[in-house]
């Protein structure tokens, strides 16, 4: 009688724990807004130096709103809006990203009325999120490409895209590897040099095959590639330009080419299943106040949308993005470049791979 | 009445289909929901999804274009030859490395606990940050050849196969020697003597003594390896370079910039079809050569 009545137990209890523990995964997905009312917002962020970032910033909306922002960085994040809608409230996503959400009705499109800023945001960037009246984000500063490369190992002074392809980089340049935007860029970059326009996508991809042979090798993390340059074992790299330039000790010489560039931003979406818009309105605003603007230049080491927040000194020479550059870059059409980015990886993987 | 062990008569078994099977199922029940959880019930959505008509999330229909798609395109034929070829590469190497490693561990057990502490402390360092540091070595043995004149170019170990087959052993290196070194921790050494004893020389006595009895180990290694080689995205990530495709990068990009579920799910599912059939090979014959060992 003993022995059952233990083994009973021991099953209550093993069933209890099962139980539990499928109660309790099933669970996992739950809200976590749920209870904080619009006290909160949940923010799906880059790491990094972003999250860094935004750790410095947050506080200060906190103090005026009164509203928490809780930042969850990792990457893949239109993916996880798919398979966890209502997760977020707000989402930090570069271009091709915003503009794939907002066709694939995981964002919701902004309404720029409530953007009290929009129209002194930079031309370029606020268009190339803009398609069919729509807008999948709001840009919140940005990036220029660029090539950096170490003085001691290039023989010749690079000033041009073209340089890129010239025989002397023989097996000295490393890309950004597909399906990120880095090295994608370059079929850009080959139809503007080499072919009849900037659409003219055939010219590029041939210019890609040309240039395989100065490729060394392909990045997957923006600082790989930066590091083997600081390390010597590569001599050029195209990358985000202001990369560059704490390594200009270091003998790397960083240039945005004259002809123009492409460029990255970092916009604010709003996922469809939001629970807390109006919130998220007022952080995307309180994010291009000027004041904010310096301070998110200064951490983040990217130039601001806004056309109005004037940069001290200390800010502008950490970056590259002279108003020169900003007027030099190239428009880049997101919402078409995220509809070919499937193909082109595939095309780019049979290019580089093995 | 409940027959109960204090009450049955000693020597009986119980019935079959008493209490004690039912209670057998319920004591069972917690761990079967967890696998049920954790991997039925992923294993069935990923399927489901490979089936699916469209790449969107929610799609239904069922087709079996994405498999289609697979082997009629070379380019990820050729990714699938690639990543079978590294972990079985990878599997041989460790293999080969981890015998002997095992071998001389157990027949010099001097400073053991120093020798087996050495060998499983780079497990503690990420991952990440172990390829970083193998990127540099490699770099500095290019560097090292060409000072010494032994070499007109560098020898591209970095951002190639070999140099992802190099980090894999690495990583996997660990595990097989263990694996091997618990089955040859209950080598007689008195064989090994005899055999040398009777004219066997040094690689006679690996091959024909201390072989067969470590083929367990080598076969548990060798499936631990082999699965966890060809299912890496990382490391054919940093150390291939971009130019050299495997499976699950392919995976990936699929799902990563492209949300394409079904050919992400499609990729998935034939990797792991493809792995079960080496591992269960490798289990069926390690297991024979056991029982013929007994």
């Amino acid at each position: 009688m003993t022995t059952t009545l233990s083994r009973r137990g021991l099953l209550s209890l093993g069933v209890g724990i099962g139980a539990g523990t499928l109660l309790a995964a099933c669970g996992g997905d739950g809200d976590t807004t749920a209870g904080a009312g619009s006290t909160r917002i949940v923010a799906r962020c880059w790491g990094g130096v972003w999250e860094t970032a935004l750790r410095k910033i947050c506080p200060d909306f906190t103090a005026r709103s009164g509203v928490e922002v809780l930042n969850d960085p990792g990457s893949d994040t239109v993916p996880l809006l798919q398979q966890k809608p209502g997760q977020y409230d707000l989402a930090w996503l570069i271009g091709n990203e915003a503009a794939r959400g907002l066709t694939a009705g995981v964002l919701d499109p902004v309404d720029t009325s409530r953007i009290e800023k929009w129209d002194s945001l930079v031309k370029r960037l606020a268009d190339g999120q803009t398609n069919g009246g729509k807008v999948s984000g709001v840009p919140i500063s940005y990036t220029a490409s660029g090539i950096l490369y170490k003085t001691d190992k290039v023989p010749f002074r690079i000033t041009s895209w073209e340089d890129l392809w010239r025989p002397e980089l023989k097996g000295q340049v490393a890309l950004q590897n597909a399906p990120s935007i880095g090295g994608l860029f370059l079929v850009f970059t080959g139809a503007r040099v080499f072919g009849s326009g900037p659409t003219d996508y055939e010219a590029g991809w041939k210019a890609v095959e040309r240039l395989k042979d100065n490729v060394q090798f392909l990045f997957n993390t923006s600082t790989d590639g930066v590091n083997k340059l600081a390390a010597g074992s590569v001599a050029a790299v195209v990358t985000i330009a202001d990369q560059g330039i704490p390594l200009k000790s270091r003998g790397v010489e960083t240039v945005v080419p004259a002809e123009g560039s492409t460029w990255s931003v970092q916009n604010i979406t709003i996922p469809a299943a939001a629970k807390n818009k109006d919130r998220v309105y007022d952080f995307i605003n309180f994010m291009l106040s000027d004041e904010t603007q310096v301070k998110w230049a200064r951490e983040g080491k990217a130039a601001p949308a806004s056309t109005t927040a004037t940069l001290p000194s200390d800010v502008t020479a950490n970056l590259v993005e002279t108003p020169q550059i900003a007027e030099n870059l190239w428009p880049i059409d997101w919402y078409e470049f995220g509809e070919n980015i499937p193909e082109w990886t595939t095309r780019w993987q049979r290019i580089f791979g093995s | 009445m409940t027959l109960t062990a204090a009450t049955r008569p000693e020597g009986r078994a119980a019935p079959p289909g008493d209490g004690s099977a039912r209670g057998g199922w319920l004591l069972s029940a917690p761990l079967l929901l967890f696998t049920a959880f954790m991997f039925v019930y992923p294993a069935v959505s990923v399927i489901r999804t490979s089936l699916a008509e469209s790449n969107a999330l929610d799609a239904g229909g069922f087709t079996l274009r994405h498999y289609v798609d697979f082997f009629s395109d070379e380019l990820y034929v050729k990714a699938l030859t690639n990543t079978l070829s590294i972990a079985v590469l990878t599997v041989l190497v460790t293999g080969v490395l981890g015998l002997v490693y095992a071998y001389q561990l157990t027949m010099r057990p001097g400073l053991r606990q120093l020798q087996l502490a050495l060998l499983l402390t780079p497990l503690l360092v990420n991952g990440v940050v172990r390829i970083f540091g193998l990127q540099l070595g490699l770099i500095s043995v290019d560097d090292l050849l060409g000072r010494l004149g032994l070499t007109d170019s560098p020898l591209g170990l970095n951002y190639s196969f070999t140099g992802i087959v190099i980090a894999l052993v690495m990583f996997q290196f660990p595990f097989m020697a263990m694996a091997i070194y618990a089955s040859l921790s209950r080598l007689d050494t008195s064989l090994v003597e005899a055999a040398q004893t009777l004219g066997a020389n040094r690689f006679s006595v690996l091959l024909r003594v201390v072989f067969p009895l470590a083929v367990p180990g080598l076969v548990a290694g060798g499936v631990l390896t082999f699965a966890a080689a060809a299912g890496t995205f990382i490391v054919p990530a940093m150390m291939g370079g971009g130019r050299v495709n495997t499976v699950p990068q392919m995976i990936y990009t699929s799902v990563s910039q492209s949300q394409l579920w079904a050919t992400a799910s499609a990729f998935a599912v034939i990797l792991v079809v493809v792995l079960v059939i080496p591992i269960m090979l490798g289990s069926h014959f390690g297991n024979r050569s056991t029982a013929g060992g007994r």
